[in-house]
């Protein structure tokens, strides 16, 4: 079935692979096996959802994706780029330009503008300002956040602050976003609305979207969840078809 | 990057205004002290050259006894004329006398009197200068021996003209003089600020008591004579003691001499940049642990490590370039300010009097001295640049990172540490060996970074006796301050070091001063005591009186009271082997050996020495020269006197303070007979057994006074003279010693601080499980106490070494003065207190801030 | 839902509106109060509305609209506020029950002995709930875009969505604490979570 399932998303490019990776953190007594023999590919444009128990290994696949770390074995290919070989300054110009990375946490700058932490990657990436200032503001517009530029983030609620920060992953025009429990520090009506947003987002601009959520409502909304246990893949979920199964009248009930 | 700079840097150091402030300050006192010290120096050496200048006028050559400080038979100057290269010889006489205003009361003013020969009438104009006045005034001074001629400034000063009658003192006494004529302001009457005088030679010769000598005889070539070809057929006609040279190798020779207290400077400069690179080394780490989640937010965002490596460097370098331009701009009035001081504690130490006419801002080095700070700076943050730009993200994503120094393992700390002592310890030696001030300060430099290094190890090794220690006396808030302190001992460290580094340096100062003092004491408690100490009131530089003439010894004898009168006349700027020494001329009595204190000969024997020296065929030498030329008991010295090579044996190596770079000391009979110098400076009265001192220095102020300008001290007083004058020439490094513990200090609030401030989340925890506020404000008190406690510990032991070696080795290149060793505990233990009382403070306001916040609010998330 | 709740449940919804509501409006509310998808047809509702209107509980007024069948709207009536009054005065008859009461038995009877296949279970099941998820979304999107006053409504789907992700959260902690349980007694693999760096 699984198999099955992951042949279905290959019509379309891959933008995220993983082939048999393994991640091990520590040595010796406290090694840790984060991730084991883990393979798929998320296709350009795909809306995916990780989800699994505490400790097994959701969090480190975006690390790896988001080449914060390399693979321990295996290999991770992320919009082309080899993260198990590619040097600090590849992968953190990847983060710059490809990837757009959202935390539980809105972990904004505290002492800047709600405007400036949206413009940092483009800062860092040495963009003109005036490029800048029209990037952000087209990105605080998608995340209905236009009318608060200017505010700092302890001047912000927490469902605006992720805003802000999902504005900060937009304004790259990433080809991936990578949230990680994107809504787990919010109340449930403004966690709908960011994941709404993200989903709109998804639709809107084709942008290829991970996203790692205890949630069972916002991984609804993906393309496809993979149910990870223990660093290894448990289940792969199409809520396409899942959703047309419920449809059915011989869904148990 | 300049945008990022201004966003994030901007930013941040806004919100850590404490530290930024901080680092900025470092680098400012670093900046201020280094430019004002440096300018002085150039304002001096640049002083030497104008006067120079100004006083050479036009000579090709001039012929001196060593750099000129000492005379010679006048009878020499015909055999300077007796060539056909030679169009004109001037000799020349140099003293200074006192100008005594109305009522005779000392108005301060020193003349530098100049004696030439007015009856050569070019004289004058030889040296660029003329007279305002009318020829038939002047004409005058060549018979009325009582003539002077006063620069136009100094008349205008004092409202005098020509034909008034003024005072001044000299070796003579009171004398007065009439005014026969006003010196143009130019050429030589422009050195010395203008405060010069000029009288007939003969004249001259009398009232500085310098008959029959000459102190230079400047030499004007005919034309068309090679100046090299010239000074050797001139030296080949006069005795090969005597130097003929053309004026620029004087400024050199003085430049050297003062070389070796820029050596000084230099080596309390480098005191400031290691514990300057210290506290913007710490600053910049302490910052870099409240900057830690924003760097890991960027490196998420995409920033390289290089990136952001640069972009802290940037940061340092702008925070460096604002201090360094502080530094500079505070650092040019304070020279200006402390120009008196310097110059003073230069006196004090070469015996020369300094001089400072103006600033000498020289651009290019005053960038170069900006960009030294700015240079400092960057390397001291790039340490935690370093780290920071190294920052795990994913350990920030995972909540909390340490990153204080993972320390490196302590045995290898320990290997460093003694790796670095080793390297001092032979830095040292080899200071010792080569008389090398470079090795001595980069010896002293590693040694304390051998501090730094080893206080985490001594930190890790104290952990366990000090936790049973505080567990036993402070309970549960011992056990809590015991594992704050020791849960990383690098951190721990750290405060330590800066510490005992404080401690180190205020020690080796203190102890330096100490030691000077308590020598010096040891000196006239000692060969030289006496009841009563006659002297001249005014010095021409530095801590020796103007010479007197001796026959006021003759008149002090025939004073009721007077038992016994001994003379000393200290002579600086005799040369021996191209180094300016002091040569100390005692009469009879000061030589007896029961005077001298047991122990005092480190060489020789008194008893045994006292024929010869009396006879005038030894000498004793200074410890200092001893060791520097290793001339030992039984060796022979040969002194270039101005009438030939005088070879004394040495019969004897004793302390002696007269110069920095040492000093012989032989019977006034020998001075007399080689360098006609008959003058003394001092006169050591004994009082007769019945007689009160105190009396006795009455009657000769009643007797003497009117007629000479005298200071007669008794014992008590001569000592608090010198103290005194220890204490000018310290007066510069106390002020820098000052400014480096201040800047220490805060750095060490502000680690201490911040370790609490870190904690307060803890805090709150500890709260919450039930320990109540004062258990708390102890544990934290007891915390800053414990780290102040080992860092004084450890600061007073280093420092108890460390200034044994800068008295002993050190010091003894730097300058010159080979004084015994005394530990300022005194001073070690203020300095100590100080550090307790700062870290008690420091804990009590973190303590305060950090119970008194709201539980709540202490234990939610960030 | 029984029958007789189920009259109620409808005569509710009925009486929620004073302006009035048609049938193709009641459907949607009933299916998510109901905790199912399209198992109220339209069949059963009007079975129920008719036998309101019989009853006198509800009235029905036929609207005029062109071009297509009259709809009719329904109303309250006195009557079917005190029917409705009298009901909900009641104790609730309900129990709390186990969630997916199959589910239990099945998990019940295939126990610890056939892991496989509970494990099938549950990933089957845990497919069928994020499928209802996903329904749910897309229901309330759909409701977004409509001018319907959605208060209610909204209040419905939020009950099923709770339910929904309980009954999933019940679903991962049977699958840890039975099918790891097992797998781990097996495998000795390592699965402290204090252990793993990235929870």
């Amino acid at each position: 079935m699984k198999k099955k399932t992951l042949q279905s998303d290959r019509l379309a490019t891959p933008v995220i692979e993983l082939r048999d990776v393994s991640k091990v953190y520590g040595a010796g007594e406290t090694v840790v096996h984060a991730v084991r023999d883990l393979s798929f590919a998320v296709p350009a444009g795909g809306f995916w959802a990780l989800m699994g128990p505490s400790g097994s290994g959701k969090s480190t696949v975006l690390h790896l994706v988001a080449g914060l770390t390399p693979p321990t074995s295996g290999h991770v290919h992320v919009d082309g780029l080899d993260i198990g070989e590619a040097t600090d300054d590849e992968t953190a110009a990847l983060r710059c330009r490809t990837v757009g990375y959202v935390l539980q946490q809105s972990n904004l700058l505290p002492f800047l503008s709600a405007e400036a932490n949206v413009g940092m990657p483009l800062t860092l990436d040495g963009t003109r300002s005036s490029v800048i200032r029209e990037r952000v503001a087209a990105a605080l517009e998608v995340v209905g956040m236009g009318h608060r530029a200017r505010h700092t983030p302890s001047q912000l609620s927490g469902g605006e602050q992720q805003r802000v920060a999902l504005a900060r992953a937009l304004v790259i025009k990433p080809a991936i976003v990578l949230a990680d429990e994107p809504t787990g520090s919010l109340d449930r009506a403004t966690g709908n609305a960011i994941m709404d947003l993200i989903q709109q987002i998804n639709e809107d601009t084709g942008v290829t979207v991970l996203v790692v959520t205890h949630d069972p409502l916002l991984a609804a909304c993906a393309h496809r969840v993979l149910h990870l246990i223990d660093g290894r893949l448990d289940q792969s979920i199409d809520i396409g078809e899942a959703s047309r199964a419920a449809v059915q009248p011989h869904a148990a009930a | 990057m300049l945008s990022l700079l201004r966003q994030i840097s901007l930013g941040q150091l806004s919100a850590l205004r404490g530290r930024a402030l901080l680092v900025i300050g470092g680098v400012a006192v670093g900046t201020t002290l280094i430019v004002a010290v440096d300018l002085v120096n150039r304002s001096v050496l640049d002083g030497f050259e104008t006067r120079m200048r100004e006083i050479a006028g036009p000579a090709d050559l001039t012929v001196q006894l060593g750099i000129g400080e000492i005379g010679f038979p006048e009878e020499l100057a015909e055999a300077v004329t007796d060539g056909d290269e030679v169009a004109a010889a001037v000799p020349m006489v140099r003293g200074t006398l006192e100008f005594l205003a109305a009522g005779e009361s000392a108005s301060g003013l020193i003349l530098h009197l100049f004696g030439v020969d007015l009856v050569a009438e070019q004289a004058l104009a030889r040296y660029g200068t003329r007279l305002v006045t009318e020829r038939r005034e002047a004409s005058e001074a060549l018979i009325d021996i009582r003539s002077i001629f006063l620069s136009a400034r100094v008349a205008a000063d004092h409202a005098l003209s020509v034909g008034d009658e003024i005072r001044v003192s000299s070796a003579r006494g009171i004398v007065a003089l009439t005014v026969r004529g006003l010196l143009e302001p130019q050429g030589f009457a422009r050195a010395y600020g203008g405060d010069v005088a000029v009288m007939a030679i003969a004249a001259a010769q009398w009232l500085l008591d310098k008959e029959g000598r000459v102190d230079q005889i400047d030499v004007l070539l005919a034309d068309d004579v090679d100046p090299a070809v010239a000074a050797a057929r001139i030296s080949g006609r006069l005795p090969e003691t005597l130097r003929v040279s053309s004026p620029e190798i004087h400024l050199a020779d003085y430049a050297s001499v003062v070389s070796s207290f820029q050596a000084m400077l230099s080596a309390l400069s480098l005191l400031c940049l290691v514990t300057g690179i210290y506290v913007i080394y710490n600053t910049t780490t302490t910052a870099a642990i409240q900057r830690t989640p924003t760097i890991a937010e960027l490196r998420l965002l995409g920033a390289s490590r290089g990136m952001l490596y640069r972009l802290m460097l940037a940061e340092s370098f702008v925070l460096g370039a604002l201090g360094s331009l502080l530094g500079a701009a505070v650092g040019v009035p304070l020279a200006r300010l402390l120009a008196g001081t310097i110059t003073g504690s230069m006196g004090v130490i070469f015996q020369l009097r300094f001089p400072f006419e103006h600033l000498a801002v020289d651009g290019a080095r005053l960038a170069g001295l900006i960009l030294a700070g700015v240079a400092t700076a960057v390397f001291a943050s790039a340490f935690a640049a370093r780290r920071m730009s190294a920052l795990d993200p994913l350990a920030q994503l995972r909540g909390g990172v340490d990153v204080v120094p993972s320390a490196p393992s302590s045995r290898r700390l320990v290997l460093w540490w003694a790796g670095l002592l080793a390297v001092s310890i032979v830095a040292f030696v080899l200071e010792d060996l080569y008389h090398s001030i470079a090795w001595g300060n980069f010896g002293s430099t590693l040694w304390n970074a051998s501090v730094i290094v080893i206080a985490t190890p001594t930190v890790a090794a104290l952990a366990s006796p000090v936790t049973r220690a505080l567990s036993r006396f402070g309970g549960a808030a011992g056990r809590v301050a015991a594992a704050s302190v020791f849960r990383a001992p690098a951190r721990t460290g750290v405060t330590t070091a800066a510490i005992a580094l404080i401690l180190t340096i205020a020690t080796i100062l203190s102890s330096l001063v100490l030691s000077c003092r308590e020598s010096l004491r040891s000196y006239f408690e000692g060969v030289l005591r006496a009841d009563l100490t006659v002297s001249a009131v005014t010095t021409e530089g530095g801590w020796l009186e103007t010479p007197l003439s001796r026959s006021v010894a003759t008149e002090l004898e025939a004073i009721e009271g007077v038992a016994a009168v001994e003379t000393a006349r200290g002579l600086s700027g005799q040369v021996y082997r191209n180094t300016r020494i002091g040569v100390l001329a005692l009469s009879d009595g000061l030589f007896d050996a029961r005077r001298v204190p047991d122990g005092w000969h480190r060489q020789g024997d008194p008893f045994e020495a006292q024929d010869a020296l009396v006879g005038g065929r030894g000498t004793l030498l200074s410890e200092s020269l001893s060791d520097r030329f290793d001339l030992n008991l039984g060796d022979v010295i040969e002194l270039d006197s101005p009438r030939g090579v005088v070879d004394l044996d040495v019969v004897g190596v004793v302390p002696d303070y007269l110069s920095d770079r040492g000093s012989v000391i032989l019977h006034r009979d020998v001075l007399s007979q080689w360098w006609s110098d008959e003058s003394v400076n001092r006169l050591l009265v004994s009082v007769a057994p019945s007689a009160d001192p105190a009396v006795v220095r009455g009657r000769i102020l009643r007797e003497l006074g009117p007629r000479y300008r005298l200071k007669v001290l008794e014992l008590r007083d001569l000592l608090a003279y010198h103290t005194g004058l220890i204490d000018e020439a310290f007066a510069v490094m106390n002020s820098v010693q000052l400014l480096i513990v201040i800047v220490a200090i805060a750095g060490i609030l502000d680690l201490l601080v911040s370790r609490i401030v870190e904690r307060r989340r803890e805090l709150g925890v500890w709260r919450l499980i039930g320990a109540n506020r004062r258990m708390l404000r102890s544990s934290v008190v007891f915390e800053a106490t414990t780290i102040g406690v080992i860092g004084v510990v450890l600061g007073l032991f280093t420092g108890l070494v460390t200034a044994w070696l800068w008295v002993r080795v050190h010091f003894r290149e730097l300058l010159g003065y080979y004084v015994d060793f005394h530990f300022a505990g005194g001073a070690a233990a203020w300095y100590a207190l100080l550090v307790l009382v700062m870290s008690l403070l420091a804990g009590h306001l973190a303590a305060s801030g950090a119970v008194r916040q709201q539980l709540l609010e202490a234990i939610r998330d960030e | 839902m029984g029958k007789e709740n189920l009259r109620y449940a409808v005569l509710g919804l009925v009486g929620a509106r004073r302006s009035g509501v048609h049938g193709y409006q009641l459907k949607g509310e009933l299916e998510a109060l109901c905790n199912d998808f399209w198992q109220v047809n339209f069949g059963r509702l009007y079975r129920q509305l008719d036998m309101l209107d019989q009853s006198g509980d509800v009235e029905a007024e036929p609207v005029l609209q062109e071009g297509r069948p009259n709809r009719k709207v329904y109303r309250i009536t006195e009557k079917g506020k005190q029917t409705l009054d009298d009901w909900l005065q009641q104790p609730v008859s309900d129990r709390p029950r186990p969630l997916r009461d199959e589910l239990v038995l099945k998990l019940l009877f295939l126990g610890r002995s056939n892991i496989e296949a509970l494990s099938d279970q549950i990933q089957q099941q845990r497919s069928i709930y994020l499928g209802k998820l996903a329904l749910i979304t897309q229901w309330r999107r759909r409701l977004r875009k409509s001018a319907m006053d959605s208060e209610l409504t909204d209040l419905i789907m939020d009950g099923l969505e709770r339910r929904l992700r309980a009954e999933f959260a019940w679903l991962d902690d049977v699958q840890r604490r039975i099918v790891l349980r097992h797998a781990g007694s097996k495998e000795k693999s390592i699965t402290n979570e204090e252990k793993d760096p990235s929870i």
